[in-house]
């Protein structure tokens, strides 16, 4: 062999080097991280253990816990006497409604994200109760949204209550 | 070049052929008997020359060959450490993760089970607790000796540099604002200060347990917020087996050492 072959030998030796470390180190640096299970897995559990809270809260409505209010979703008429002097309020619109709003704001919309609070008499097909944290279009930007697993309330379990939690925009 | 002027004619004369390239080398004059090998004529500093060239050649490829050898190292190393924060980093989000497991099965906070709810903090054990390993009436600075060492001994290992805060965010009673007096009035002891807004919460955080890292400028700090209910006992209608549930958080921050 030639002492120019050599040469030409030895510098294609030399690119072919630095071709792989090249590929290394872009493979190394633009790999995305997968975070997405992680995000799944934190927003579950975030929808989970709000929503188990929220059931249990004491409300205006003679100390009732709120599932029980929700169960008032079945009839959207239901109100409930909230002092002594009698004053009546409406179970749905006015005590359940407001306070799920706070509670959902205070955790989870300070954490930057979105909510979805759903709350669904079996029988009915309908949403009886629907609180949002989104606002604008709903197809002006993707969510990743996790949904916490369908509570049935107790005791009857006649009204199906989902919580999703999403990125925020 | 004057002395090999002066000795040019006495060569002539003494038979010897007249050269005038090669009897002087490097300006010192030679008889042809003593010629050295080694002579200062265009051939020899054309080799010279070239050895100079490939003694270049070989410093150069051997400095290219330790550049790369430097730059894979530096690449080796840093991949290295990179791998090592980011082991780190997962090994302190699993710390914050077991410490906000451990805050919230902690017996000491637990509601009786008759209530047999999940995550649920009965305020008056909160308030006992957080005399106990904080210090009485929420000030740090007057804990006993004794309570002190209990935080330490016990206490540390189970949630090592962290804080645990309280924050009640829905009492059920009052709309958005916290009654924050009715606590004090109630008998509880437990006094949770007004946060006005643009505050994240309607009230001060009350601190549990106390121990995040002062003395180093940048720990590495990870956060968790787990939404809890928080019984309050003092309100138990008669024959109940509850007081009033109100909605809250409880704030875990841990404050890892930066290595």
């Amino acid at each position: 062999m030639r002492k120019a072959q050599m040469e030409i030998m030895g510098i294609a030796i030399v690119v072919m080097l630095i071709a792989v470390g090249l590929v290394f180190y872009l493979s190394f640096s633009l790999k995305p991280k997968d975070t997405s299970v992680k995000t799944t897995y934190i927003q579950s559990t975030i929808a989970a253990n709000t929503l188990n809270a929220l059931l249990q809260v004491s409300t205006k409505c003679g100390k009732n816990m709120m599932g029980v209010l929700i169960e008032g979703t079945k009839n959207t008429g239901a109100t409930c006497v909230i002092d002594r002097a009698g004053t009546t309020k409406n179970q749905l619109n006015d005590i359940a409604k407001p306070a799920i709003k706070i509670i959902l704001d205070s955790s989870i919309k300070a954490r930057n994200l979105d909510y979805e609070f759903t709350s669904q008499a079996v029988i009915s097909t309908t949403s009886e109760l629907f609180i949002s944290s989104k606002t604008g279009a709903s197809g002006a930007y993707v969510q990743v949204c996790t949904r916490s697993r369908e509570t049935e309330t107790q005791p009857l379990g006649l009204v199906r209550v989902s919580l999703s939690v999403c990125n925020n925009g | 070049m004057r002395k090999t002027r002066m000795h040019q004619p006495s060569e002539a004369r003494r038979g010897g052929r007249a050269v005038s390239k090669a009897i002087h080398l490097c300006g010192i004059p030679l008889s042809t008997r003593s010629r050295p090998l080694f002579l200062c004529s265009d051939r020899v500093s054309a080799r010279r020359k070239r050895a100079q060239l490939q003694i270049g050649e070989s410093i150069a490829v051997l400095f290219i060959f330790m550049l790369m050898v430097g730059f894979g190292l530096f690449f080796y190393f840093r991949a290295s450490l990179a791998g090592y924060n980011e082991k780190l980093a997962s090994d302190q989000s699993m710390d914050i993760v077991r410490i906000t497991l451990a805050a919230q099965s902690l017996p000491e906070l637990q509601c009786t089970s008759r209530l047999s709810i999940r995550n649920c903090v009965d305020l008056q054990a909160m308030q006992a607790l957080a005399d106990k390993i904080y210090g009485p009436n929420q000030d740090a600075n007057i804990i006993t000796s004794e309570d002190k060492e209990l935080r330490d001994f016990y206490y540390n290992d189970i949630f090592l540099t962290s804080r645990i805060e309280a924050i009640i965010t829905y009492d059920g009673m009052a709309g958005s604002a916290i009654d924050t007096g009715k606590y004090t009035a109630d008998g509880l002891g437990i006094t949770f200060e007004a946060s006005p807004p643009p505050a994240a919460y309607p009230t001060k955080p009350f601190i549990i347990y106390d121990k995040t890292i002062l003395d180093s400028l940048h720990p590495n700090t990870y956060v968790e917020i787990v939404p809890v209910v928080f019984n309050n006992p003092t309100r138990m209608d008669h024959g109940a087996s509850r007081g009033e549930l109100y909605f809250g958080l409880l704030r875990i921050t841990y404050t890892a050492p930066r290595i």
